[in-house]
Order: structure tokens, then sequence, then C-alpha cells
């Protein structure tokens, strides 16, 4: 079944992503479906061991074997979860740039910088290696490194944490992407870098015009450039908000008390320990934790309410 | 936050450790032929029970300095001093003998332990080389020790990466504080953690500061954070200090021109800062001068000394030479 996109570019539907452990199945993406518009841009937050990155790497196709995925992920009116990997494979290589975390070991070591870059032109579009080079010049020069010529030669060895993170994004748009993925791109990075990331993800809106997902926890990176947020907890998406009101009144108590927890705001932990994704507890995943959890919560899931117009929160208080 | 406040009258509290003209120097390239200044010219004194943190970006040298306050790297010039004790000079045999009362907790937290080993054995074997419990009383003081980080007993039996990078940092405070250190230094203990897991280790962190009160050196990148941490804040660039004082002051007032861009960035998020870091063509003068906005002639010919200002603050800039005369 096949639906016409217009709007969309990646329709996800009821994601399910197992995995397989000797003695237990560990549920780390637990229903997950939302649409993806194009040039639209989603942040995807939520705490370490939310099912955040395993999302990422479903849509990617790069999971360990011991995975079990179940739902659809329809790209341009292709399932790719049902075709085959190697098709997947160049259908994903060429429309989707995948931006990893940690800059210190995403490059090849052993790789020149500009081979790196000019990988996926030759692979996908049949580029010379020459013509690759002269691309990787070209894009290295946009993105405001100075003498390019030497840098394209250089190992990642020899080059700044900025030259990096820029050499990474360099390999991410080195065709221009349909779909940005990124991975939590400012994970341990000051407050400079940061910043750098920033300008260069909203380069890459204002010259590719993709749609994209981030994935991080840094509240204050995510607000920058995404449209939407999307709030992950437990392998599922409890909030969906724009981000102008998300950060303004944010709707679950989960979203409420992890803004409260930042430095910039009340630095407050939040009470309780995540959930076991082996065993997730019954009706909502966050009552154990929840300051306003009643009876019905501990034992129906919720489903998602609208209590304002393109807000949707899973959580019984907006039930009415 | 308010968890206790010990500070009134830091002047009158004696020095813990004390470090005086600190020089380190990496070599690179074809035949170490090029040298990077990691840490150059740094003083540094830390008082008993104080809170102090080291701010500054990336690659300024906040680790290297780090470890050489711990001299687990050899300073290539310049003293430790630990209370009156020259640490810079002492044999291998005595150094170690002093220097587990100064403690260390890395930034990464999935490195710092063995892999192979259970929590419990990490946790307890400083214990056991410092001989400082008896074999029956073992097991008590490590339950007491992961009660005050928060942590449940059935982890002591778990390996590093069967466990959370909170749960692990928790380990890790656990056995750094096993041996009642004089001095704990943490190296951006939070950076790869989560918001509200950050703020529970903060959290804890503080609070066994308040009971235990021993010095902390908080590292972190994060000034927002530092406003929660400490009361002296250090601001590192290149190598150098180039700015001290109390939290309050640098935060409402910043002296130094980088100090000013840093938090300019964080409340205004505007850009001061140019992107490439480029190796200054000679190293004289001040280290800052081919970003600063408000350079001087004098700036490119000398290097500015660290000068004191009111209200017991240093700053590293030429801008404030007339402080020298008074």
């Amino acid at each position: 079944m096949l639906m016409k996109l217009k709007n969309e570019i990646l329709v996800v539907d009821n994601i399910k992503t197992y995995f397989k452990l000797d003695n237990a199945i560990v549920k780390a993406v637990n229903g997950v479906s939302f649409t993806l518009g194009r040039n639209e841009f989603i942040g995807m937050i939520g705490e370490s061991g939310s099912g955040k990155s395993v999302l990422l790497y479903t849509i990617l196709r790069i999971l360990p074997p011991n995975a079990i995925v179940k739902g659809s992920i329809i790209y341009e009116n292709i399932n790719l979860l049902s075709i085959k990997e190697y098709k997947a494979r160049k259908i994903i290589g060429k429309d989707f740039a995948y931006i990893p975390q940690s800059i210190g070991q995403a490059l090849n070591p052993v790789l020149e910088v500009g081979f790196q870059i000019a990988e996926k032109p030759i692979e996908h579009l049949n580029y010379s290696k020459r013509q690759g080079f002269k691309l990787a010049l070209k894009i290295l020069k946009s993105l405001g490194l100075r003498e390019v010529n030497k840098t394209v030669k250089m190992y990642p060895h020899e080059l700044s944490g900025g030259m990096k993170q820029r050499a990474l994004i360099a390999v991410g748009i080195s065709i221009p992407p349909k779909v940005v993925l990124a991975d939590e791109p400012t994970k341990g990075l000051d407050i400079i870098k940061k910043r750098l990331v920033i300008e260069l993800f909203k380069y890459i809106r204002e010259r590719f015009n993709p749609a994209g997902i981030i994935v991080s926890h840094d509240l204050s990176f995510v607000r920058e450039i995404v449209d939407k947020i999307y709030v992950m907890y437990c392998g599922q998406i409890i909030e969906i908000a724009p981000t102008t009101t998300f950060f303004s009144k944010p709707l679950h108590p989960y979203s409420q008390l992890l803004l409260k927890s930042l430095p910039i705001n009340d630095f407050k932990p939040i009470p309780g320990e995540p959930p076991s994704m082996i065993n997730p507890p019954k009706g909502c995943k966050f009552h154990p934790r929840c300051p306003y959890a009643n009876s019905i919560c501990r034992r129906v899931e919720p489903g998602f309410y609208t209590p304002e117009h393109g807000r949707f929160v899973k959580c019984h208080i907006y039930g009415g | 936050m308010s968890l206790c406040t010990n500070y009134g009258d830091s002047n009158r509290r004696s020095s813990l450790l004390r470090a005086v003209g600190l020089v380190k120097i990496f070599h690179h390239g074809l035949f170490r032929s090029r040298k990077i200044y990691a840490v150059n010219n740094v003083d540094l004194t830390l008082l008993h029970g104080e809170r102090v943190c080291l701010v500054g970006e990336s690659g300024s040298g906040k680790t290297t300095l780090a470890k050489l306050l711990l001299l687990i790297l050899k300073p290539d010039k310049g003293k430790v001093y630990y209370k009156d004790i020259e640490l810079t000079s002492l044999s291998k045999e005595k150094l170690r003998r002093v220097r587990w009362k100064l403690q260390y907790i890395p930034q990464h937290p999935e490195n710092a332990l063995d892999h192979r080993w259970k929590l419990y054995d990490s946790i307890v074997e400083p214990l056991r080389i410092l001989k400082l419990t008896t074999s029956n009383e073992e097991k008590r003081y490590v339950y007491d020790l992961i009660g005050m980080v928060k942590l449940k007993p059935e982890i002591l039996s778990r390996r590093p990466r069967e466990v959370s990078g909170g749960e692990l940092q928790r380990a890790i405070i656990a056995r750094a504080l096993a041996v009642k250190p004089e001095l704990l230094i943490a190296d951006e203990p939070t950076s790869m953690l989560d918001p509200s897991t950050q703020a529970e280790i903060i959290h804890i962190l503080l609070k066994l500061q308040c009971r235990n009160k021993f010095t902390l050196l908080f590292i972190t990148h994060d000034i927002e954070l530092a406003r929660h941490v400490c009361d002296r804040i250090l601001i590192m660039y290149s190598g150098q200090i180039v700015e001290e004082g109390s939290i309050k002051d640098v935060l409402n007032e910043p002296l130094h021109p980088y100090t000013k861009s840093l938090i300019s960035v964080l409340k205004h998020g505007s850009l001061i800062h140019v992107y490439d870091h480029v190796e200054p063509g000679n190293n004289r003068g001040c280290k800052y001068k081919h970003i600063c906005p408000y350079k001087l002639s004098l700036c490119l010919q000398y290097e500015p000394p660290l000068i004191r200002v009111p209200n017991n603050r240093k700053v590293r800039c030429w801008l404030y030479a007339h402080e020298i005369k008074k």
C-alpha cells in the first residue's frame, strides 16, 4: 500500500526496533510514527537510552544483525525497510546525509580528507577521482576554510577540531542531500564550536533546503535550528510541538521536568530512574517518575491528545 | 544553588595547592620540529575547601593544566606545591606517598576504569593499595560510599560496559572519594551526559564537597554550568589564564576581551570569534591579538602580565595597564 506523497518526504509508520539478547528483548524503539515534511527540520530530544539514536539507525538501515525491525519507512514511494539492502543503500547513500557524533573518530584516519569527501560522488554519481577532489575543494571553500588546496591533501589528525567538523559536514553534503540526519552533532563541544555547528546547519538549510532530523539532548542547540520538537521517552514519542511554543510552554510532565533540569533554568534533576527497556512500565511509561500520576496512568497507556492547534501530547492530563 | 555557603573571607584561608610558572611544551611534526605551548606560564593557587572552575574552549590547555597539577604529566618549567611540599622535585616513591590526597575524575567515564574488572574491584582498588581499611570493613565501607553517590548495590557486580554513562560516572566519583582526598579535579565530568543526569551528578558532587570539605577544581567549557558549581572562576585561553575572579563579577562584568566574547555568545548568541584558529606567525605579544577587537600597538609587541584589578580580580590584558601603577 503506497500513498502519493506531496508535502511529506519521509513517512515513518509504527516503527518497532527490538534487539534480541541471550535471554531478553530490548525494546529500543516501541511504536514510533511521524511524517517529515519537505524542507522541515525536526529535533528529537530525550535522555540517553530513550531510543533516539536507534531510530536514526533504523532509518539509515545501519543496525547490528541482532535487531528486529517492524513497521515501514516510506521515502519517495519506496518502503526502505522492505527492499533489499543493496538497493536501500543506493537510495540512502545518495539522498541522505548522515552527520555522526564524536567528530574525533568519525573520519577515517588513513585516508586523505579530500578523498573522504569525494567518496560519495565517486560511488553514486560516477565521478572520477580528480573530479571528486575538485568538488571537495569547492565544498570546503564554501564552508569557509582557508588554504583548501592544502587541506584536501591532509589526513584527519592534521586538522584542528573546527576544521574536522567542517570536513565531516562536507562529507555529508558532497551530494546535495534531500534528508539530513544528525546524531548529537554538538556532544562534548564547547560553546564556540557549538556556534560553528549552528552556523553550518543554517548554511546547509539555506543552500540545499533539505529536510532533517536532528537527534540531540542539547536543547539550546536544537532550538536554534529546528521547526518542530519531538520528545522521546522510553522508545516512544510523547510530545510534538513547534519549537517556539515548546520552550515557553512544554505540556508533557516529562518535558517540563527536562527543561527544568537545564543549568540555565532550575538545574533540578528528574526524580527517579530511566525505565527498563526490557520490561517497560505498564500504562504510561513515565508514571513511576511523574508528579501528577494517578491510578489511570498506571493502567492505561494514553493516546495522543491535541490540547492546542499543532500540538500533540501523550498524557492523560490533557484527555479531558 | 544554595547547598552550602562556607565562603565568607577566602583571603584568610591557607593555600592547598600552588603552581608557579607552569609551562608544558608539546613537540610534534618531523623531527619534533614544531612546538605547541599547551600550558604557558600559569600561576595558580587553590585554597582549602573552595570550589573553583576552570573554563576555556577545547584546546586551550585545561586538561593539560589539570594533569600538570597532579604531576600526571611532568612540567617543562615551573613548580607545584602541595601545602609546603614541592611536588615537582619529589622522587617517584615519595610522590606516591603524597599524591593520593589529590584525585582526578577524567572526562570520558567509559575509558576510566578497567573494562574487565567489576565495579566493586575498581572502587576498592585504591583502598587496598593504600591499606586504608581492613578486609572485614571493606565491604561496608564500599556500600557506604556508593550510598553517598546514590548507586544501587547490584551495580557493583557489573562491568563498565554494562552500566549507563551516569552510573559509571557516579562509580568513578565514589572511587575518587574513597581515599578521602583533599583536592578533587573533575575534568568535564558531565560533558557526555544528558541534562537530567548532568544535574544529578553535579548535585551529588556538590553535596559531597559540602560534607567532606575537599577543594574542588571543576573543569568545564560551559559557563552556565560553572555558575551553579563554583565561587571562583579561572578563564583560560591558549595555554594561559587570562582572567580570574569571583563568578558573579566575571559574569556580570567581564574584563578580558575573550571573556567578553564568550559571555556575549552565551547571552545574545552572537559569534564574535572567527572560526579558524590560525597559528600566529610570531609568538610575540598577546596570544589573543589576532582576534581581539580592542588591540593596541602594545599588544603586538609585548605579552601582558596578569594584572591585579580591584575586587580581588586579575586580568591578562594591556587595556588595564593603568591598574599597574596604582
